[in-house]
C-alpha cells in the first residue's frame, strides 16, 4: 500500500509553500486583506454590499489554489495571448504541476479554450458572459439610473453642472499625470476615471481601455469608492471652517418638473449622447433606460431594475473583483503606481468639486453652502449624504440635499461623458 | 405634447435641432478633415450638440420659475 502525503491531501498548503516567496506572501496578504474587507464592511466603515462578498471571494480565491490537472492547466496556457514563456508553461501543465483554481481563468481568450473553461470553472459563465463585456457595470448603472431624479439637475442647472465639472479636476489632472509616470494612454484614461468615483464607469473605461491592468485598476477603485464614505468628511473639516459648512441656504420657491419633461429630456440626452459617443452607448443606454423606467411610472420594471438586477449585479461584481484578486493575477509592478494613482484621482477630485463650492459661494453673494461642491462627486447618493451630513453636525436645521443631489446627479452625467471622451479619444491618439 | 412641454416648445424645438446640428457637425463633417482639424471640428460639434440639451433645461427652467410657487414664510 503506497503512504499518503498529507500535502498531496491539503494541496491548498502544498501550492502555497511551494511558490515563489512573491506569490506566497502575496497570497497570504490579500486573504488578510480580503478579512480586513469583510470586517470593515461588516462593521459599515466600508460599503457592505461590496466588501463582504468581495473579502470572502480574496480569501477563498487566494487559499483554494491546487495543482490543476493537465488538460485543464493545457487549455489556459495556450488559451491566453499573452503568455510569453509558454514552453516552459506548457511543460509544467502537462506534468500536472501548474497551480491554478475552480473558479475562473480571467486571462483565456480563445474560444475553444474557454467553452472548456466553462464547463469546469463555476465562475466562468458568469464572468465570460457579464462581466468582460461590461454588462455587470450596465445592470449596476441601470440600477442607478432607477435611483436618479433628474428633476434635481434640470431645476438647478448652472449649480449641478458647474459644481460636477469642476469635480472632475481628478479625472483630467490624472491622466497627464500617469503619462508622465510611464503609464500608456488607456491605461492613464482607465486610471484617471477614478476621480470620477463612479465604480460602473471605471470598470467600462478599464475593459475596454487598459485589459491588460482592468483587474488591479477596477480593484483600486472600488476599494478607493468605499473610503470615500469614510474619508470625504475629514476632507471638508479641513478644508471648509465651521462657520461657512453651517451656512443656511435661502428657499427657494417650490417648484416641479413634470415626469413628462424629464422622460422627454432623458429620451433627447440618450439620443444625443449615443450619437456623440457611441463607444459608450452602452452605458447610456443603461443609465437612461433606468430614468425612462422610473420617469413612465412602471412599477414592476423599477422593482426588477431597483432589486434583483441592482443588487444581484452588486454581489456578482464584488464576488468577481474578489476572485480576480488572486495572487499570481493582481501582484503586477504596476500596482502601487495604480493605488498612488488612484487615491490622487479621488483626493484631485473632491478639491476640485469644494472649489467649485467655493467659488459658487463667492459668484452666489455668499449664499450657496460651499460644501455642496463634494456632491459634484458623482459617487451617487454617498457623497451627497456625506455633505448634508457634515452640514447637519454644524446647523441641524440646515437642508441642502436638494442641490447636493443635483450637483451629484449631473456629476453621474458627466462622468459617463468623460468616459465616453476618454473611450472615444485614447483609439486615436494611438493612431 | 403634454401642457408642460408645450409650455416651453420653443426650446425643445431649438435645442433638437442645435443637439442635431451638433452632431452632425460632430460625426458627418469633422471625418471630411485631417487629423487637427478634424479634432477641432468634431470638438465644436459635441459642444454644439450639448449646448442644445442645455437650451433644453433653460426652457423648461423658465417654465418653473412661471409657475413658481414661493415657500411659506414662518412668522411668529
Amino acid at each position: 500500500m503506497h503512504s499518503i502525503n498529507f500535502l498531496d491531501l491539503f494541496q491548498g498548503i502544498t501550492t502555497l509553500i511551494s511558490s515563489p516567496p512573491t506569490i506566497l506572501f502575496g497570497r497570504l496578504g490579500l486573504m488578510l486583506l480580503g478579512m480586513v474587507l469583510l470586517y470593515l464592511g461588516k462593521k459599515g466603515v466600508l460599503e457592505p454590499l461590496l466588501m463582504i462578498p468581495m473579502g470572502l471571494g480574496m480569501i477563498a480565491i487566494n487559499a483554494g489554489v491546487l495543482f490543476l490537472d493537465p488538460t485543464t492547466a493545457g487549455h489556459i496556457v495556450n488559451g491566453t495571448a499573452t503568455n510569453a514563456d509558454t514552453p516552459q508553461l506548457l511543460a509544467q501543465a502537462a506534468a500536472g504541476h501548474m497551480p491554478g483554481t475552480l473558479f475562473m481563468s480571467p486571462l483565456v481568450e480563445k474560444t475553444d479554450s474557454l467553452m472548456y473553461l466553462m464547463q469546469v470553472d463555476f465562475l466562468q459563465p458568469v464572468y465570460t458572459f457579464a462581466f468582460s463585456n461590461g454588462l455587470i457595470a450596465c445592470f449596476v448603472f441601470m440600477g442607478i439610473g432607477v435611483l436618479l431624479d433628474v428633476g434635481f439637475v434640470i431645476a438647478r442647472p448652472f449649480l449641478s453642472m458647474f459644481l460636477a465639472l469642476s469635480a472632475e479636476l481628478g479625472t483630467v489632472v490624472t491622466f497627464p499625470i500617469a503619462i508622465a509616470l510611464g503609464l500608456n494612454p488607456g491605461e492613464a484614461a482607465s486610471i484617471a476615471m477614478v476621480g470620477g468615483a463612479d465604480g460602473p464607469m471605471v470598470l467600462f473605461t478599464s475593459l475596454t481601455l487598459a485589459k491588460n491592468l482592468f483587474v488591479p485598476i477596477t480593484v483600486v477603485a472600488y476599494l478607493y469608492l468605499g473610503l470615500t464614505y469614510g474619508g470625504y468628511p475629514y476632507l471638508i473639516r479641513l478644508l471648509v471652517p465651521a462657520k461657512l459648512r453651517g451656512l443656511k441656504m435661502p428657499a427657494r420657491p417650490l417648484v416641479k418638473v413634470t415626469s413628462d419633461e424629464k422622460l422627454a429630456f432623458s429620451v433627447v440626452g440618450c439620443a444625443v449622447l449615443c450619437l456623440l459617443f457611441p463607444s459608450a452607448a452602452p452605458l447610456f443606454l443603461s443609465l437612461f433606460v433606468g430614468v425612462a423606467v422610473r420617469e413612465s411610472g412602471l412599477k414592476y420594471f423599477i422593482a426588477v431594475i431597483d432589486g434583483p438586477i441592482l443588487y444581484g449585479a452588486t454581489m456578482f461584481l464584488g464576488l468577481l473583483l474578489g476572485v480576480l484578486c488572486e495572487a499570481s493575477t493582481i501582484l503586477d509592478p504596476k500596482v502601487l503606481l495604480l493605488l498612488i494613482l488612484g487615491i490622487i484621482a479621488l483626493l484631485l477630485s473632491a478639491v476640485g468639486g469644494l472649489l467649485g463650492g467655493y467659488a459658487a459661494y463667492f459668484f452666489s453673494g455668499r449664499k450657496i453652502n460651499p460644501v455642496i461642491g463634494i456632491a459634484g462627486v458623482s459617487c451617487v447618493p454617498s457623497t451627497a449624504k456625506v455633505a448634508q451630513k457634515e452640514v447637519s453636525k454644524v446647523s441641524p436645521d440646515s437642508i441642502i440635499l436638494p442641490e447636493a443631489l443635483g450637483a451629484n446627479i449631473c456629476g453621474v452625467i458627466t462622468s459617463a461623458i468623460f468616459t465616453g471622451i476618454y473611450i472615444t479619444l485614447i483609439p486615436l491618439i494611438g493612431k | 405634447m403634454t401642457p408642460a412641454i408645450k409650455a416651453s416648445a420653443r426650446y425643445w424645438l431649438a435645442g433638437i435641432a442645435l443637439a442635431i446640428a451638433g452632431v452632425a457637425i460632430s460625426r458627418l463633417l469633422a471625418p471630411e478633415f485631417q487629423a487637427r482639424s478634424h479634432a477641432t471640428i468634431a470638438l465644436i460639434g459635441q459642444l454644439l450638440a450639448l449646448s442644445g440639451l442645455w437650451v433644453i433645461i433653460m426652457g423648461i427652467r423658465r417654465r418653473l420659475r412661471s409657475q413658481a410657487v414661493e415657500p411659506p414664510t414662518i412668522t411668529e
